[in-house]
């Protein structure tokens, strides 16, 4: 049966690990895949998704609770927004400053480069601590095919 | 991910396929610092078929560089790939080649 509509919803609930971060990262790609996105793009997603659960998983719980995070994602095809949620300590990734990208070997921070690179794919970020925890808003356009510098050769 | 290692007599070749996640970036970290512990000083990575990579596998090559400076050698980047190592600059710090021929060259190797 093919004449299921293209789902504009997605959600999942994962634990705040490291270990559950390939599992969210397969069932977002999939739906992606869904909804025709291209592979540079599901590419972009998957390192976003690293970072903001990464994120979660090390300094959300850094208490030593575990917990979950809890993605929801949804479209209007021409633009995605996920929204990442968790019952963590309060922490905002976007409060962190850019890192410096012309310090010099010796002075560059191994830090701070994937909320960055965040910033980068996706240009709409929101943070907010609610009465449940942290929720992170991250918005971009659909684009099938990625609108981000291309690669010199 | 898959990690094939080459011990050369100047230089070690790492062959890196599939995606870089943070889990395996760890096995990668701990596989260069069984090297580095050997008195290795000289790397090349050879990332042809390197089809993802994401901070936490970005931040094992920055560690890499800062522990041998100048001995650290890429080659084969894909897009995807090349896009995160230019955007970051990264790129400014290591020593990219377009193949693993070439980065070998480049080691004396």
């Amino acid at each position: 049966m093919n004449a299921d509509p293209l789902p504009r919803h997605w959600t999942m609930t994962i634990p705040a690990t490291l270990a559950g971060l390939g599992r969210v990262q397969e069932a977002f790609a999939e739906w992606g895949r869904r909804l025709g996105l291209g592979n540079e793009t599901l590419r972009e997603w998957r390192l976003v998704i690293e970072e903001i659960v990464g994120n979660v998983a090390r300094y959300g719980y850094a208490d030593g609770r575990e917990g979950d995070c809890v993605l929801t994602a949804m479209t209007d095809f021409e633009r995605i927004t996920l929204i990442v949620e968790d019952a963590g300590c309060p922490f905002n990734p976007l409060a962190q400053e850019d890192p410096d990208l012309t310090a010099e070997l010796s002075e560059r921070s191994v830090g701070g480069l994937g909320i960055f690179l965040v910033r980068q794919f996706c240009p709409i970020l929101n943070y907010e601590r609610t009465a449940k925890g942290n929720r992170l808003t991250i918005q971009r356009d659909f684009s099938p095919r990625s609108t981000s510098p291309s690669a010199p050769t | 991910m898959n990690i094939e290692t080459e011990i050369l007599p100047h230089v070690v070749v790492l062959t890196l396929s599939g995606k870089l996640d943070p889990i395996p970036a760890e096995a990668l970290q701990a596989e260069i610092d069984t090297h580095l512990n050997k008195g290795v000083r000289s790397f090349v990575f050879d990332l042809t078929n390197l089809e993802y990579i994401g901070s936490f596998g970005l931040r094992v090559f920055i560690v890499a560089a800062k522990k041998v400076p100048g001995g650290v050698r890429l080659a084969g980047l894909q897009p995807m790939v090349r896009n995160v190592f230019d955007i970051t600059q990264v790129s400014t710090l290591l020593k990219i080649y377009p193949t693993r021929r070439d980065a070998l060259d480049a080691a004396g190797s």
